[in-house]
């Protein structure tokens, strides 16, 4: 069973390896939108839903792409652990 | 009329001037494969060039001579006859572009660069001041590279061919790959290679042993800010029409007959309808490319363009693998770093259109930068307009019309996450760069990459502060739009689209590429078209739209924007591929300083990932290809050099 920490680690791995800024922060900022802080572009966002969706076999309908549902590291594990 | 090299040798110590300036030009013949010379007027200074015959077949030799000048030059000018009559030189002296540029020069010195029509690089040595001039067109169509030093200064349409004329090694210059992880081109005169300069757009330099002066002869007409008054709307399109008929009609210039690329948008369908209209009983034969990927494939509007038209079409068919399989060639010409894989389906076409037998093809580029075509335009727009009411609902609702062609924008569940992307970057609309904010983020990401040396934060304000330093000073004195267009100009159109996607892909298969959109007088006629005139809203070039209406294809002119795009990082490897490519950089990136080869390593685990979606993040190809680009471009120049030993 996945447990919500566990997916926090899978999705902020996944995201270091397209972008090593990660790498250089203190911490890794977990509540807030990666889209404001500019560590994310709008392809991003497609590719982390693609990878979600695949990795968990599960389906994240058009309406839980918002900041208030998926606006964060914690948020997006939050709406996976959900579904899986 | 197609690749130039020379020395100015100081002190007369360079041995074998001569025998160095052929080796130049042979390794850059695919740019002048009908003939090729090279002559001195003294021991200071040897220049040579290699020849496409295009105009004047048996009268067109160079470089030519007389007792002072040596001269020659690369590209056209289209209004040499023109000229020959404003200066009254006699018709007597000349029958060749060449020979009349040595009257002109004599007559006109360096003022006869601004009144030139054409797509030029040219090089005058005068031995009696020992001075050397050497000019480039104001857009940049044509390259010419340099070394300056104390001894000689050194020039070549291409760099490779510097590798001859001196002994040089290729290393990378840090600040140029961090001009291109954020700008997508070197700025300036900056190549990426350290000590190599080159001639910036519109200014030509003076060389003598104690100095050298870079002087500015083109004003960029979009400063100028003289607005024509239209009495209809009407009158407006009849002026665009007849300005853009003009200078397709002044290109149909040469011996050889001509072609016309044909993407399917509404800037080459134009040049068809233009060219077809000129010669209605010529065959015209157009090219372009197709993809098997069909998210970025435009055959269908290709197909119906050469209905409409009665055009002789052919295409080319791009694979993904094509992309990778022909990648280092393309990196052998382009001579920089790519961010992006685009070039290589055009060094594919023009292989075609070389093939099919033809010299000289037109080509849209410059369109969307003149009549504001770009997305990039209406985003500045729409950001303004949302900005002066940041609680709005309905102003970003706006966005959901822009990058018809980009699956998140297309897409509409991915709306909010697109607006709250935007809504970070609205306000400062003063900013020089506020049009460009949005893109230039990327910096941050695709710079890590890459290893500097320096804090990535002092790079970024370097390298912000060396472009303020380039740019015209007076650019904060005009409209929002037309800074856009101009900071366009000054980065993406002369640094990589009239370079890496033109000259550099034409010329290595010995094609001219004709640029109509980018005539002088054209480009002065439309920026007397006022900002709103030209886009209504967020139209994109919605006057060229109506312009064009009921004379290609209805379907086109109404068509959204559609960016020419090719596959990316995913040609080169995926989940269950590898190419020969991506093991080449894999091996030797450990061994390019410039490389971060741990994260290189790490981004390919991603792309690599069963998961990872198939276009992945737009930043992270740019990354993978740069690195692509550099760990191919630190091989193939290294073989450059090799070349001085055979």
């Amino acid at each position: 069973m996945n447990k919500q920490s566990e997916i926090v680690d899978t999705i902020i791995d996944y995201l270091k390896k397209g972008n090593p800024v990660y790498n250089d922060l203190q911490e890794i900022p977990l509540d807030k939108s990666l889209v404001e802080l500019g560590y994310m572009d709008s392809f991003g966002v497609i590719d982390i839903v693609t990878f979600l969706e695949g990795n968990y076999s599960i389906t994240i309908k058009d309406d839980e792409i918002t900041k208030e549902k998926f606006g964060s590291i914690n948020k997006m594990a939050k709406l996976v652990k959900e579904k899986i | 009329m197609c690749g130039i090299a020379g020395i100015f040798d100081f002190k007369k110590k360079v041995s074998f001037k001569g025998n160095r300036i052929n080796r130049a030009l042979k390794l850059i013949n695919y740019r002048g494969p009908d003939d090729l010379h090279y002559t001195n007027s003294d021991d200071f200074f040897y220049g040579g060039a290699v020849r496409l015959s295009i105009e004047a077949l048996n009268h067109g030799k160079q470089p030519i001579k007389d007792d002072r000048y040596v001269i020659a030059f690369n590209g056209e000018i289209f209004n040499y006859k023109e000229l020959a009559l404003k200066y009254n030189i006699s018709k007597k002296l000349f029958n060749s572009e060449i020979q009349f540029l040595l009257e002109a020069w004599k007559i006109k010195g360096n003022t006869m660069f601004k009144d030139f029509e054409g797509q030029f690089a040219i090089f005058i040595y005068d031995s009696y001041k020992k001075e050397l001039i050497i000019a480039r067109d104001p857009f940049g169509i044509r390259p010419l590279f340099f070394i300056s030093n104390k001894k000689f200064f050194s020039f070549c349409s291409e760099i490779k061919g510097l590798s001859q004329l001196s002994n040089i090694s290729f290393s990378f210059d840090k600040f140029a790959v961090g001009q291109i992880s954020m700008f997508w081109s070197t700025i300036g005169d900056r190549t990426i290679f350290e000590n190599i300069k080159q001639v910036k757009r519109g200014h030509y330099l003076i060389v003598s042993e104690t100095k050298m002066k870079q002087i500015r002869y083109w004003e960029e007409p979009l400063l100028n800010n003289e607005l024509k008054e239209f009495k209809s709307y009407n009158e407006a399109k009849d002026f665009l029409f007849s300005s853009l008929e003009s200078s397709v009609k002044m290109q149909c210039h040469g011996e050889v007959g001509y072609a016309s690329y044909l993407s399917g948008g509404i800037d080459s369908s134009a040049l068809s309808y233009f060219l077809k209209k000129l010669n209605p009983d010529q065959k015209l034969e157009t090219f372009s490319i197709t993809f098997d990927n069909k998210e970025y494939d435009e055959s269908s509007a290709q197909k119906e363009a050469e209905r409409f038209l009665g055009l002789d079409h052919t295409s080319i068919n791009i694979k993904n693998q094509d992309i990778s399989s022909n990648f280092r060639k393309v990196i052998n010409h382009a001579e920089t770093l790519l961010f992006r894989t685009a070039p290589v389906p055009l060094y594919l076409l023009s292989q075609k259109v070389n093939k099919m037998g033809q010299k000289v093809v037109f080509t849209g580029e410059g369109a969307d930068e003149i009549l504001l075509g770009y997305d990039l335009f209406a985003e500045n727009r729409i950001r303004r307009f949302w900005n002066k009411n940041p609680g709005s609902n309905m102003r970003p609702k706006l966005l959901t019309r822009l990058y018809n062609y980009l699956p998140q924008f297309k897409n509409s569940r991915y709306f909010n996450i697109i607006k709250d992307f935007y809504s970070n970057s609205l306000s400062d609309t003063d900013d020089l760069f506020y049009s460009h904010f949005v893109r230039w983020h990327q910096f941050q990401q695709v710079s890590s990459f890459f290893n500097f040396g320096i804090k990535q934060k002092e790079l970024e304000e370097n390298i912000l502060n060396e472009f303020i330093s380039q740019i015209p000073v007076d650019l904060n004195k005009t409209s929002s739009d037309r800074k856009a267009q101009i900071l366009e100009f000054e980065t993406l159109l002369s640094g990589y689209l009239l370079s890496s996607q033109g000259d550099r892909m034409t010329m290595a298969n010995s094609v001219e590429g004709r640029y109509p959109f980018l005539s002088q007088k054209f480009v002065k006629d439309m920026s007397k078209i006022s900002d709103n005139l030209k886009t209504l809203g967020i139209r994109s070039k919605s006057l060229f739209r109506e312009t064009m209406f009921k004379k290609i294809p209805n379907s086109i002119t109404k068509r959204p924007k559609i960016a020419y795009q090719a596959p990316e990082a995913k040609c080169f490897l995926d989940n269950n591929f590898i190419s020969d490519e991506a093991i080449f950089l894999n091996d030797t990136s450990k061994d390019i300083d410039i490389i971060n080869h741990k994260n290189l390593l790490s981004l390919n685990k991603k792309i690599t990932n069963k998961y990872s979606s198939d276009r992945l993040g737009f930043r992270e190809n740019m990354a993978y290809i740069m690195c692509m680009s550099a760990a191919q471009l630190s091989d193939v120049s290294k073989k450059w050099n090799n070349e001085q030993t055979k």
